[in-house]
């Protein structure tokens, strides 16, 4: 379990803990003004100045000796600030991959409202209106003030099986679901996302800043139940799983593995099991 | 080795209308975002080019640029 299981788990996973989703969390954190803020100010979140640098040529920047190590340090925890977390440099705001079972599992019993909005990453990263974000309560409520996430059929309250089954769409087509906090405990937002256009994705696997963990599993591979079908090749994005051609199966790098079930999902034969990353002593606790 | 993408704004349009260098990036080294302060109703938004590390010198911005606003140089 990760630390933010043990904080805000209540024994078990915190996304998984019902209270983080509840209206009431939303009001003890001021998630509303929070959220507005930092849905409102999104694009501008990567032009703020860190430590007084301008994050233009932030990348170049994260490579210098010590000014980069600082400035990780300060970005990192900021993200993970649990008070006074201020929503216009990204604090209190972070994610974890979750499988598509857990992801159906919170918009059917957990959540309360569930609506479909535009994706801020994609539209800021690609300037294109995709609805692959599934915003709950608060945000949901927030949103009509941000007429620029507004989909053209306007904002349509979704049940939870229409949710489960726009999840397993997107699960099909090849996102990572991923939960997110606004601000830290309460949970915001469902997303699928996709490298390099998703934000949080884009800053962990090139600058090593930790927006979005890694999720509670890894994917194992049964040999005796591969065909070889070659339906998982493709679907990884973390580069943890590849086609071994003169194996006739794939390999999977637990190591580079994220735990999003993509693999395991596309496996016809049962053979791509997701097991708790705990389970193995060289990826446990590495998030 | 350092790569610098400059964006001519006197000959870029609004990103909203365009963002063809949006789009094209394999890396999205591209983001936008708006310069007017009040966010309820953005109006003057911008391209900026943001990772510049991550370009891999294709020049597919440069090349599908309508109106040739774009220009990489390595130092």
């Amino acid at each position: 379990m990760c630390k933010w299981c043990l904080k805000h788990g209540a024994g078990g996973k915190w996304y998984l803990n019902t209270k983080n989703y509840l209206r009431e969390t939303a009001e003890s954190v001021d998630a509303f003004n929070y959220l507005e803020a930092l849905w409102g100010n999104f694009e501008k979140i990567y032009i703020r100045k860190v430590l007084g640098i301008s994050s233009k040529g932030i990348d170049y920047k994260l490579k210098l000796p010590i000014i980069g190590r600082v400035a990780r340090w300060y970005i990192q925890r900021g993200i993970e600030k649990e008070r006074n977390q201020n929503p216009l440099t990204n604090e209190g705001h972070f994610g974890q991959v979750i499988p598509l079972e857990e992801a159906k599992r919170i918009v059917t019993e957990m959540a309360d409202t569930v609506v479909r909005a535009i994706c801020p990453c994609r539209w800021m990263h690609r300037g294109m209106r995709e609805e692959s974000c599934l915003a709950f309560t608060a945000l949901a409520e927030v949103l009509p003030r941000l007429p620029r996430y507004i989909p053209e059929t306007g904002l349509k309250q979704l049940d939870g099986d229409e949710a489960a089954s726009f999840l397993e769409e997107m699960d099909r087509r090849g996102r990572v679901h991923t939960i997110w906090t606004g601000p830290v405990p309460y949970i915001a937002a469902l997303c699928s996302c996709d490298y390099p256009q998703c934000a949080a994705i884009r800053v962990r696997v090139d600058f090593g800043i930790k927006a979005v963990y890694k999720g509670e599993y890894v994917a194992t591979l049964d040999p005796d139940k591969c065909v070889g079908c070659r339906k998982c090749a493709g679907r990884c994005q973390f580069g943890a799983l590849v086609y071994a051609d003169s194996l006739g199966r794939p390999v999977i790098n637990v190591e580079k593995c994220w735990g999003c079930g993509l693999c395991a999902s596309a496996c016809e034969e049962g053979a791509i099991r997701l097991v708790p990353r705990d389970e193995l002593p060289m990826v446990r606790g590495v998030y | 080795m350092r790569t610098i993408v400059e964006i001519d704004y006197s000959k870029c349009t609004s990103p909203e209308e365009c963002g063809v260098c949006l789009q094209v990036c394999p890396s999205a080294v591209f983001i936008m975002y708006f310069t007017d302060e009040d966010f309820h109703n953005p109006k003057e938004w911008k391209v900026e080019a943001m990772f510049t590390s991550l370009c891999s010198h294709c020049n597919l911005c440069v090349k599908k640029c309508p109106k040739n606003a774009i220009s990489i140089t390595v130092k």
